[in-house]
């Protein structure tokens, strides 16, 4: 079970797969060293060495961490671990990490099998709800009218007022018309995690764990979806990625 | 990295990027995945700080000038559809003020802000304009 000749550097891992699971040849890991897969029983842990252990917290190294991570996920199943995990040199990742849960992350791994993730993001289409608002709001548009021509110090107040009315009519609408769009998304997927949503035009994101068999008729949905609300709002489908919101607790 | 987001694909109304961008990875997994007990995460100070960004708060009165100065901008005689220079009785065209009432009288208090509650009655009408709003994106607004 324990592993031979642990390196001395320190190591970056990403993930749990099985096995004899494939690297992808693609991607290069963190620091753009090469991949590696460490077993243990039914498991295996998917890590590169690292050079230097000091540069880890960059935006680079996230999206490392998330291409490998993406890409090891299209073939098989896997279990993401955080961004930024490193075990020093000398661990025996076999015999420390995996063999204590070894069971737990087998059954995981059991559990997304032929699953895979996306998110989808949804917002309203700034110009067209902006236009919406204005020609439906007499005060909106009185007060367009008053900022117009004018700086941004001359007219603060309306301009503030202005602004709170846009975004809190897109909040009202965003009550009432995400719940019948993700109803039907719903429907389609195995599995759903609302996001919190950061923006003000934000509609909806939500993660989604669709089975792979499945992803043409999800796609339909989506595509449908787009489609009808294609006048005010935006559909952004990102994916299929590694099934980060839905990693079991254990 | 690659941040490109590909156009809509012929007959597809979704935008679909070919990799992941920084800000969709960011939102996506930075507080997500597996904790290993026992091993330190390394510091992420840089990441942190874009994670921040990422989430603005969304009643902040730097977003209220945003959507403002949006509306400002707002060229209403451009592609919004016929509906517009009618519903504005052609109020855009010479600046003149008063005349936003007529058409729009209707459909008012359906989005007055605050309460969203008390206006079913008139919602309707508001959802009528918006699907009358759809089809011709690019067409002309010449009113008829």
């Amino acid at each position: 079970m324990s592993e031979e000749g642990a390196p001395l550097t320190d190591r970056y891992l990403y993930g749990i797969v099985r096995a004899g699971a494939k690297l992808p040849t693609g991607p290069d890991g963190v620091q753009g060293n090469a991949l590696a897969l460490v077993e243990s029983g039914a498991v295996a842990a998917v890590v590169t060495e690292l050079a230097d252990s000091g540069m880890l917290g960059t935006p680079e190294a996230l999206q490392n961490h998330s291409v490998v991570l993406d890409e090891l996920a299209e073939k098989q199943p896997v279990l993401p671990l955080a961004f930024g995990t490193v075990v020093p040199g000398g661990t025996d990742i076999a015999e420390e990490v995996l063999a204590p849960q070894a069971e737990a992350f087998a059954e995981a791994l059991e559990q997304l099998s032929g699953c895979t993730q996306f998110t989808l993001r949804i917002t309203f289409d700034r110009d067209a709800i902006l236009r919406e608002i204005v020609s439906g709001n007499p005060e909106v548009a009185e007060l367009r009218e008053r900022i117009s021509g004018t700086s941004e110090d001359e007219t603060r107040n309306e301009r503030i007022r202005l602004g709170e009315i846009v975004v809190t009519t897109m909040e009202s609408w965003r009550r009432t018309e995400a719940p019948p769009i993700l109803e039907q998304i719903r429907s389609a997927t195995v599995e759903t995690a609302m996001r919190e949503v950061g923006q003000a035009e934000d509609v909806a994101e939500v993660a989604v764990l669709v089975r792979r068999d499945a992803i043409d008729e999800f796609d339909a949905v989506i595509e449908e979806l787009a489609e009808a609300n294609q006048e005010r709002m935006r559909f952004r489908l990102i994916g299929p990625q590694a099934p980060y919101d839905f990693v079991p607790e254990m | 990295m690659n941040t490109s987001t590909v156009e809509r694909s012929r007959g597809s109304y979704v935008d679909r990027p070919s990799s992941s961008s920084l800000a969709d990875v960011i939102e996506i997994i930075l507080d997500k995945g597996l904790v290993i007990d026992a091993y330190v995460r390394v510091s992420l100070v840089g990441i942190e700080v874009l994670t921040i960004d990422a989430r603005i708060v969304i009643a902040s009165v730097d977003t209220y000038l945003r959507f403002a100065e949006a509306t400002n901008r707002l060229d209403l005689t451009q592609q919004g559809g016929r509906d517009l220079p009618e519903m504005m009785g052609g109020m855009m065209e010479n600046g003149s003020k008063g005349k936003t009432q007529g058409a729009v009288e209707g459909i008012k208090d359906a989005l007055t802000s605050d309460d969203s509650d008390d206006d079913s009655g008139e919602s309707s009408n508001q959802e009528k304009s918006r699907r009358r709003t759809k089809r011709p994106a690019r067409s002309s607004s010449e009113p008829e």
